[in-house]
């Protein structure tokens, strides 16, 4: 009976060991894709409305991880390329984690003299569950764009009408609200699942 | 003439699998439905030129939609942007793909009513009479569970 006793003490304590050392080196690995700022940095004051016309802020962040991007509803290309990765992510992400701790997808428009709430709704909603959908004065978006570092800017076309040229990148909002880190372009639906699981689990 | 005549009829669709007959033919397509109601919408492909020369393909065209235009997403030190193309060369015995983050055909002003599921045809006509039709059935870019 001890030495079954010593044999389970003995068995506990390597299997211990080794999860300690699977978790050093996940933890060790850190994100692939995604860019970690050094220091998490505190996001300005913004006044933005979501698709439902409710009052979004910095505030609105808080509680869980977001991944944000910005783009425009007339843009027929990247910018639904990338938010159905995001939102492929999440699913996948919907089998190992509790609903409270799957990311929040953030689509902010940069082009708000198209893209009216109604338009916003109507685009997100085409994304499935967990996405919202940011617009309002361009003042106020670019409070957070300027916090973020995203570019964007109107580019007339030969027939008419414009396109927006704008950064790419999904910017990583931490459960404090915080700027956290950064996918650059081109994006991979792998990449925004793992490096997001990570960031969920390790900050 | 004849064959002339023959050559600019022949049609390639979408899914066909290879060898069928044509000098250019699609295949992989495949049609988003569009984001908004009157919104943009995008077509990606891969177009399979099987003669010994160049096919240009320049006109774009579709009872669904009333303007097809194709484009290009470049991606420049992380910024995204889109470039109208007046042509789309696809050299000897070659394929050119159009897909996210690169070539692609725009597609405005869709019809009122579209579904995912729907059969909708975009015609493709090249400088040398030669064309080739697309047809797919419209997805949805998240399919509801």
């Amino acid at each position: 009976m001890q030495r079954t006793i010593l044999k389970l003490a003995a068995l506990s304590a390597v299997l211990g060991a080794l999860l300690l050392v699977m978790l050093s080196q996940r933890q060790a690995e850190g994100p692939l894709h995604a860019t970690l700022l050094p220091q998490p940095r505190e996001l300005p004051a913004f006044a933005l409305v979501d698709q439902n016309g409710s009052p979004f802020g910095r505030e609105a962040f808080a509680g869980r991880v977001s991944l944000v991007f910005f783009g425009f509803t007339h843009c027929p290309d990247i910018c639904p390329a990338t938010l159905q990765q995001l939102a492929f992510a999440r699913r996948e992400l919907s089998e190992s984690l509790p609903p409270a701790e799957l990311p929040a997808i953030v689509f902010v428009s940069v082009d708000p003299e198209r893209d009216d709430v109604e338009s916003v709704a109507a685009y997100v909603d085409a994304f499935g569950d967990g996405i919202d959908g940011l617009t309002g004065p361009l003042e106020e978006i670019d409070k957070l764009t300027r916090a973020l570092g995203i570019f964007h800017s109107r580019a007339p076309q030969p027939e008419g009408g414009y396109q927006v040229e704008h950064s790419a990148a999904v910017i990583v909002i931490d459960r404090q609200g915080r700027y956290r880190a950064v996918f650059s372009a081109p994006h991979e639906t792998e990449a925004f699942a793992r490096d997001t699981l990570y960031m969920i689990e390790n900050t | 003439m004849t064959r002339a005549i023959a050559s600019a009829l022949l049609v390639a669709l979408a899914g066909c699998a290879p060898g069928d007959d044509g000098p250019l033919t699609v295949s992989d397509a495949t049609v988003y439905l569009p984001l908004t109601p009157n919104g943009m919408s995008v077509a990606y492909m891969t177009l399979n030129n099987h003669t010994p020369n160049s096919i240009v393909v320049s006109e774009f065209h579709s009872e669904d939609y009333a303007r097809v235009e194709l484009h290009e997403t470049t991606l420049d030190a992380g910024l995204a942007r889109m470039v109208p193309l007046s042509e789309l060369p696809i050299p000897p015995e070659s394929s050119v793909s159009l897909k996210a983050g690169g070539k692609h055909l725009m597609l405005m002003r869709p019809r009122s009513g579209l579904e995912a599921g729907e059969l909708v045809s975009i015609e493709l006509r090249a400088a040398d009479g030669t064309t080739a039709e697309v047809r797919a059935r419209l997805e949805a870019r998240v399919p509801r569970d």
